[in-house]
């Protein structure tokens, strides 16, 4: 991960996928459904922090989990890169 | 949701398994041609896929019957603009129909039309089977360099998505139900389509402004895709 924004993003994250009752397969499907790009093996290891990926590509991930929070009324929501720094540019 | 397998998957094949669905077809379709009528940037253009398989033309999609009838013009002479672009796989493009002498036949044929500038444009489809895009239009000067790029951009764009509609009997998807996934993933592309014709910009760029609509507005990213498709259609007067 490239910066401490990028880390507070993954940690949240990674405490909201219990949460969300989703396994990492069944999460990839959704950031697929939703127009994610990255294969269900490299978004496992960017969980894991082994792998990065784009500023877009990870609010999609966020977004998933956020998905599955609306559909079970759940107000908690993972933050997105642009919230955290809006100033940051696509990479 | 399904249930998912021990293997990876890549977006690629599961976008073959949406092409692949039962049903799915006509709709990505219908789809293709909202996002090809809005090339015209408000003047009107008619535009049109062309399939041939087998040595056989066929007009898969039109967004008005006149530009079915101009396709047909061309099979039943077996040449003409868009049987070139498919065939030799390059862009043909004759800004002013009456001055050009390589479609004299053609330009006679479809005179009572008032169609004056034609483009059109090859599709990538898969192996035995060649597609073209084509645009006709009554006033000249709307096909400028810009709008040609962006045809061409468009027709990049739906060369997949057209390879998956163009399988019309394949098996329902088989096994898992991935179908609610798949057909969100149907529509965020086809509204990206969209995106890109009208604000002329790159894929990444198009996706980029939808994703982030829908992260700031908190709503799902397919809910803001079908809005996009219904402005599209309405600006068309289709609804």
């Amino acid at each position: 991960m490239d910066n401490d924004e990028d880390d507070l993003q993954l940690k949240q994250l990674r405490q909201a996928l219990p949460l969300a009752g989703l396994t990492v397969g069944e999460l990839w499907l959704r950031y697929f459904g939703i127009g994610g790009s990255a294969g269900q093996f490299e978004m496992e290891a960017y969980l894991h922090a082994a792998h990065a990926l784009p500023t877009l590509e990870r609010d999609l991930v966020a977004h998933a989990i956020n998905e599955r929070f609306m559909d079970l009324d759940i107000d908690f929501r993972v933050p997105y890169s642009t919230d955290i720094d809006p100033g940051k540019t696509e990479t | 949701m399904g249930t998912p397998g021990q293997d990876s998957r890549s977006p690629d094949e599961l976008q073959d398994l949406l092409l692949d669905s039962e049903g799915f077809s006509d709709f990505m379709l219908e789809l293709v041609l909202i996002a090809a009528a809005g090339l015209g940037s408000g003047k009107p253009v008619l535009c049109s896929i062309t399939v041939e398989r087998e040595g056989f033309p066929l007009t898969v999609a039109s967004s008005e019957l006149d530009a079915m009838f101009l396709d047909e013009r061309q099979y039943a002479f077996d040449n003409g603009p868009c049987l070139t672009a498919l065939r030799q796989q390059r862009t043909v493009f004759i800004p002013e129909l009456a001055e050009s002498r390589n479609w004299e036949d053609y330009a006679r044929e479809i005179a009572s039309s008032g169609v004056r500038t034609i483009l059109a444009v090859p599709v990538e489809a898969g192996s035995g089977t060649q597609a073209a895009l084509n645009c006709y239009s009554r006033e000249p000067g709307i096909m400028d360099a810009t709008f040609i790029s962006a045809v061409q951009a468009f027709a990049g764009s739906i060369s997949r998505i057209l390879r998956l509609a163009l399988r019309f009997h394949l098996p329902a998807l088989a096994g898992a139900d991935l179908s609610s996934e798949l057909r969100a993933r149907g529509l965020v592309d086809a509204a990206v389509a969209v995106i890109m014709i009208e604000d002329k910009c790159s894929r990444a760029e198009a996706f980029a402004q939808l994703g982030r609509s829908a992260f700031s507005g908190n709503v799902r990213v397919g809910d803001r895709a079908i809005e996009v498709l219904r402005e599209a259609r309405r600006a068309q007067g289709m609804e």
